[in-house]
């Protein structure tokens, strides 16, 4: 493992915020940490970048002891959710801020600027002033400061929740290009699941501060191990003995003698989302849109596969 | 519908008229006079003046530039202190320096001659030396130590803007304390910088009092000026000094207004919530600085200290002790004083804060060219020394058109137009958190000027009105130089009494009036600052919403 | 709507503020024509405007207030001070009554027609010599100049302590005397005016040229030599001797001195301004300051024991001042000659 995270606690003044956490992200993969709000996230990057210390356990990176180390002290940049861009430094000062404490002469320093602009499309603002970028170029920017000092992790804090839907899609893309690129090992924390799938190798679910699950996204959602993890990921109707459907698991079609009834439409575009009554219970149902939508109060045909928590 | 227009549109004419009017009146008018009368009346030229009196001018300047970077070096030293310390410790430090900002020279200058002077206890008797304290030596630290509290409360003022996260991404990036210091805080602090130094330039060259308790044979412009009045009864050589002092002030200001724009947020360090900085307390500038402001703040002890003693204390036989008897002496110097003293600073407080906060709401949220010049004129009393703000006041209101000298109108009027030159920075600075937005909504939805007024304007700034209020209460509190030669039996101010003692050696006396200054303002600010907190909490969050880029 | 009537309440509020305040100085203006009769001295409701040296007499204003019923307001200022206001805005008398201060500005002011002419029915009691012929002005008593001494300094530096004016002159004391700059403080203008008149034009200015020699700098208030001799920082002081010299030097452990070769001296003003609102009123201060009685009261308050010289028959403070030691000075050119002494004063001292 490259970085490994030994019974990590944190507690403040008497409240234990993260319960003797371990895992660990291999070489130039993506870990993704998700989990609701306030359940440590941060606490948890700021345990990795130094900036709170520990109570109990160890942090290694590649194999050797950090726990101790000061933040500047650590081969760890971190991009924070507000960008932190310096005001008062123009695009390239920003890019190049970390440079300045490695043994670099300038003029390297200057062509590996250059080259990360490039990297980063965005040669034609080398001398422009942080305020008049928009808030996607800011965040490539603070993106690339992190990324240019060639740290041997990087951590990412939500960074991308302050850009809009569409921007989020190109800057996830973008990361994952780049990572591969870069051959860069990261931590992404994020309370969006979709964001958590589409980039993360590894996906550590996170609730209350204690792990519930480290797996692929695939994994996650097709073998949740617990019901914190079947409820934070992906819908499901959960059945009384504790086995649930997921709502793409349930096939209906038009059927007068049916036994379920439409109760509700939701029109998505590419998905319709239906409320059906089946058997007195209420199940949500997800179809492909293949077909003209079926109008509330229909009588359907009901299809559909039930799945074991593999809970222990 | 349209008689409420109507009346709402005379309102505004009414308000905007009175108030151009009253600022060209109360500020162009004064200094206009005072010019004429330097340059035109008969008798010494200005340049003849100038010419044969180069050196009272060199000695000015010299004692400024020093003072200025001294004063600013000892600032810097104590805000980056601040960077280091617990939340606890910063709202300590910070009462303790709005303290020090009722700075009367005399105690720190008395306090110095005890111990650096020929017979010093630190020169003398511990070091066996015969040190002449007197001299541009000790005027520069004199007013080095009474500058820097205020020039640390406006840069600590800017810490504010500092975010813990932009010094956490200078770490994460590698950089040591050191490094962020000098990358981050001190880029932030600049702007700051510049409009301390100036403030400490043109306080230095105004500067009256402490050349004539420390400077011996020393002689500047100031002090001259205060004695070509005092001693010789000369109104035009003292204009002509002034007029002199105006000069690199006036450049000061232009360099000024310039970087002024930088600094969007300057309250004289009154603002409230401070907040601890993620900084490991290592390296030169953590060491340099804790070493700068323990001196610092044991200075200031040392002064404030003897303040308090001197009030509680008699001297006899050389020894010191305990005693209530300058308490009882000082009743038969300030009688209704103190009382005309508070009125007078919660009118010129109140008024100052309206009249700004009006001046701003014309020239920032209606862009009005005429209001932003009326704006200009407003900071002068800030920029000129304050006894050619008197002088001026005492030459254009004792001859027609308006003979008002001798009433206590005057008097009034001067504190509370001296206000404006620091009232409409903190006003503007208040202003600039509103979305203009707020303004279009309110004509959206029907409404006048007047509602502008009462529903978005004055709501949303009272916070910053509350400060600006308490700038100009403090600083009526303790003024001098505009004043002094206004006053007229019946008038007198605490500060005036004060310097009037100290004048004549009084200085148990004037102990207990700058304790009595200091408790006032203590009392002021803890009142506003309560207010703030009962009810404005809600609103420190409407305005954060703002500060995306 | 609550937001505007608040606003118009503070406005109303301030208004009423700035008016109460300014109506006590207009009061007295307003009322002062109406009563005349000098017999009756019942003023009630008037106010005497003063400008006094001092904040100590005080006690005597208030006296006078509770027989007269006149309100008394005092500011302190010294009589330069007063002369230069009187010059900037000649629109207005300064106040009522000017009470203490050196005789020169008194008589520039005669000269620049800032005065009122009053003569006392008791005005007899004062020698013609501190009185202005004319009646423009009266002496409330004499302030005398003599030095303080820092003992432990002198016995440090094995100097003896100085007797007489001749002392200062010699060299062993350079650089252990301060005086206050003439032109800031009127009882060393006396001082150096009284030994020019003593030693005659030419001896005189001799005898300050050397002291000149012998001094480091000029203080910049009446008070630094008193104070800087306290401190040790120098061992001899030039002061006005009274009460309160002594009371000092009872404080810090310092002896005051009178110089056994003649003590120069200058009477402290009293006059009533020109055109003063309150004219009636401060004449009949004059009156009443006049009796015995108040002449008795003054000089305890005046911490001075020269208040007899200027009535003879009054019993003021015992301080040790012979009045035979007084230096024979000519009062007749003492404002008139201001000027020039000063003039010639800063040019002997240069930049100190
Ligand atoms: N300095 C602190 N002192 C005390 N408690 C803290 C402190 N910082 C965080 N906490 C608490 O620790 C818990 C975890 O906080 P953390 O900021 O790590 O949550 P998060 O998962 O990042 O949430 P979000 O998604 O909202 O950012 C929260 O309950 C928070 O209240
Ligand atoms: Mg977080």
């Amino acid at each position: 493992m490259f970085l490994e995270v030994k019974n990590l606690t944190k507690k403040y003044s008497s409240k234990t915020v993260l319960h003797s956490l371990s895992f660990g992200v291999d070489q130039n993969k993506i870990l993704v940490v998700l989990g609701p709000s306030g359940c440590g996230k941060s606490t948890l990057l700021s345990c990795l970048n130094g900036f709170i210390t520990v109570d109990e356990g160890a942090v290694l990176l590649d194999g050797k002891d950090i726990t101790k180390l000061a933040p500047e002290e650590r081969d760890i940049t971190t991009v924070f959710q507000s960008y932190s861009l310096f005001p008062h430094m123009n695009v390239m000062q920003n890019l190049m801020y970390g440079l300045k404490f490695k043994k670099m002469s300038r003029n390297d320093a200057r062509k590996k600027t250059l080259k990360m602009l490039h990297l980063l499309q965005m040669d034609e603002f080398a001398n422009t002033k942080i305020q008049d970028l928009s808030g996607g170029q800011q965040q490539r920017i603070a993106l690339g400061r992190s990324l240019i000092v060639e740290p041997k992790l990087l951590l990412l804090d939500e960074p991308f929740s302050n850009l809009d839907e569409k921007l989020r899609l190109t800057m996830r893309h973008e990361l994952r290009q780049i990572q591969k690129e870069l051959n860069m090992t990261m931590v992404f924390v994020t309370h969006d699941q979709q964001e958590a799938f589409s980039i993360g190798d590894q996906i550590l679910v996170m609730d209350q501060g204690q792990i519930q699950q480290i797996d692929t996204g695939q994994g996650l959602y097709s073998t949740p191990k617990n019901h914190f993890v079947l409820k934070f990921i992906g819908d499901s109707n959960l059945l009384d003995n504790g086995d649930y459907i997921r709502p793409e698991d349930i096939v209906i079609t038009d059927d007068p003698n049916g036994d379920g009834v439409i109760e509700q439409m939701d029109f998505q575009g590419s998905t319709i989302n239906y409320l059906i009554n089946y058997n007195k219970h209420v199940f949500h149902v997800t179809c492909l849109n293949r077909m003209e939508p079926l109008r509330v109060g229909t009588r359907v045909d009901v299809q559909y596969k039930v799945s074991k928590l593999e809970e222990r | 519908m349209g008689k409420n227009h109507l009346g709402s549109k005379i309102t505004n004419w009414f308000v905007y008229i009175v108030i151009s009017l009253s600022i060209l009146l109360f500020i162009f008018y004064p200094y206009l006079s005072i010019f004429v009368q330097a340059l035109h009346e008969p008798g010494e030229t200005f340049n003849n003046f100038f010419m044969q009196n180069i050196d009272l001018t060199k000695n000015s300047l010299f004692v400024a530039i020093i003072t200025m970077v001294l004063s600013v070096f000892l600032a810097v030293s104590v805000t980056l202190c601040f960077v280091f310390i617990s939340k606890k410790w910063q709202s300590i430090l910070r009462v303790f320096l709005l303290i020090t900002m009722v700075s009367p020279p005399f105690v720190t200058s008395l306090a110095y001659i005890t111990l650096f002077g020929r017979r010093g206890m630190i020169t003398h008797d511990l070091l066996q030396m015969t040190i002449d304290p007197y001299g541009p030596q000790g005027i520069i630290l004199m007013q080095t130590l009474s500058f820097a509290s205020l020039n640390a409360l406006v840069l600590i003022g800017l810490l504010k803007q500092l975010e813990p996260s932009l010094i956490n991404s200078a770490r994460s990036l590698g950089a040591r304390t050191d490094a962020v210091i000098k990358d981050i805080i001190l880029p932030l602090l600049k702007p700051g910088l510049i409009v301390v130094a100036l403030i400490s330039f043109i306080r230095s060259l105004a500067d009256f009092q402490t050349p004539t308790i420390i400077g011996g044979s020393f002689k500047m412009l100031a002090s001259e000026g205060y004695f070509a009045v005092i001693s010789m009864g000369d109104i035009h050589k003292a204009a002509l000094i002034n007029l002199t002092l105006a000069i690199p002030a006036l450049i000061g200001f232009f360099l000024y207004i310039k970087y002024d724009r930088e600094m969007s947020v300057q309250h004289h360090g009154l603002s409230s919530n401070m907040k601890a900085f993620p900084l490991p307390k290592k390296g030169f500038f953590f060491v340099g600085s804790v070493i700068l402001s323990v001196i610092f703040y044991l200075a200031l002890l040392l002064q404030y200290g003897s303040i308090v003693m001197n009030a509680f204390s008699v001297k006899v036989m050389g020894n010191y002790r305990f005693s209530l008897q300058p308490i009882i002496d000082s009743q038969i110097y300030l009688n209704d004083t103190i009382t005309r003293t508070i009125l007078y600073s919660l009118v010129a407080g109140l008024l100052g804060s309206l009249i700004s906060f009006l001046i701003i709401y014309y020239s920032k949220v209606r862009n009005d060219r005429f209001m932003k010049f009326i704006e200009m004129v407003g900071t002068f009393p800030y920029i000129l020394p304050g006894t050619f703000f008197g002088l001026g006041y005492l030459y254009a209101f004792s001859k027609p058109p308006l003979i008002m000298t001798g009433t206590s109108i005057i008097v009034i009027i001067n504190v509370i137009f001296k206000q404006v030159a620091f009232a409409t920075k903190a006003a503007k600075a208040s202003v600039s958190q509103i979305e203009p937005t707020y303004f279009k909504t309110v004509h959206d939805l029907g409404g006048t000027v007047v509602n502008e007024w009462k529903d978005v304007f004055f709501p949303m700034t009272k916070q910053g009105f509350a400060i600006t209020f308490l700038n100009g209460f403090i600083s009526t509190m303790t003024t001098i130089g505009s004043i002094i030669f206004l006053v007229h039996p019946g008038q007198n101010m605490m500060t005036l009494v004060m310097f009037d003692v100290v004048q004549r050696g009084e200085y148990q006396v004037a102990a207990v009036i700058a304790c009595m200054i200091i408790l006032i303002c203590l009392v002021m600010s803890g009142i506003v600052f309560g207010l703030i907190s009962l009810s404005g909490k809600d609103w420190g969050y409407v305005f954060r919403s703002k500060k995306s880029h | 709507m609550k937001t505007i009537k608040r606003l118009g309440l503070l406005f109303v509020f301030l208004l009423g503020l700035v008016l109460v305040t300014a109506c006590g100085n207009n009061s007295s203006k307003s009322s002062s024509k109406s009563s005349d009769t000098k017999t009756t001295k019942e003023f009630k409701g008037q106010t005497m405007n003063v400008v006094a040296t001092s904040d100590a007499y005080q006690p005597l204003f208030d006296k006078f207030s509770k027989q007269t019923g006149a309100k008394v307001k005092v500011l302190s200022m010294s009589s330069g001070e007063v002369l230069a206001r009187m010059k900037a805005d000649k629109s207005k008398p300064m106040a009522d009554l000017w009470f203490g201060g050196g005789l020169d500005a008194f008589m520039q002011a005669k000269t620049d027609h800032q005065l009122e002419k009053y003569q006392s029915n008791s005005i007899d009691k004062i020698s013609t010599k501190y009185r202005d012929k004319d009646g423009y002005w009266l002496s409330k008593g004499l302030t005398v100049g003599g030095f303080v001494v820092n003992k432990k300094v002198l016995k440090e530096k094995g100097l003896p302590v100085p007797k007489t004016w001749d002392d200062l002159a010699k060299s062993e004391y350079k650089g252990e005397i301060i005086m206050s700059d003439p032109s800031v403080s009127g009882t060393m203008y006396a001082i150096v005016k009284g030994i020019i008149d003593k030693k005659g034009e030419k001896a005189g200015w001799d005898y300050w040229n050397k002291v000149n020699d012998n001094i480091t700098f000029y203080g910049k208030r009446g008070k630094d030599p008193q104070e800087k001799t306290a401190s040790g920082e120098f061992g001899i002081g030039v002061i006005p001797v009274d009460k309160m010299a002594f009371d000092a030097a009872k404080k810090d452990d310092l002896k005051v001195i009178y110089p056994s070769d003649g003590i120069p001296w200058v009477p402290e003003g009293v006059a009533v301004f020109k055109n003063a609102p309150g004219k009636k009123v401060a004449e009949a201060f004059i009156d009443f300051m006049l009796e015995p009685r108040n002449m008795k009261e003054l000089a305890k308050l005046d911490g001075k024991d020269t208040d007899q010289i200027i009535m003879p028959g009054i019993k003021g403070l015992d301080l040790g001042l012979n009045k035979k030691d007084l230096i024979k000075e000519n009062l007749s050119n003492f404002g008139s000659d201001r000027t020039s002494i000063l003039n010639k004063w800063s040019d002997m001292v240069g930049d100190k």
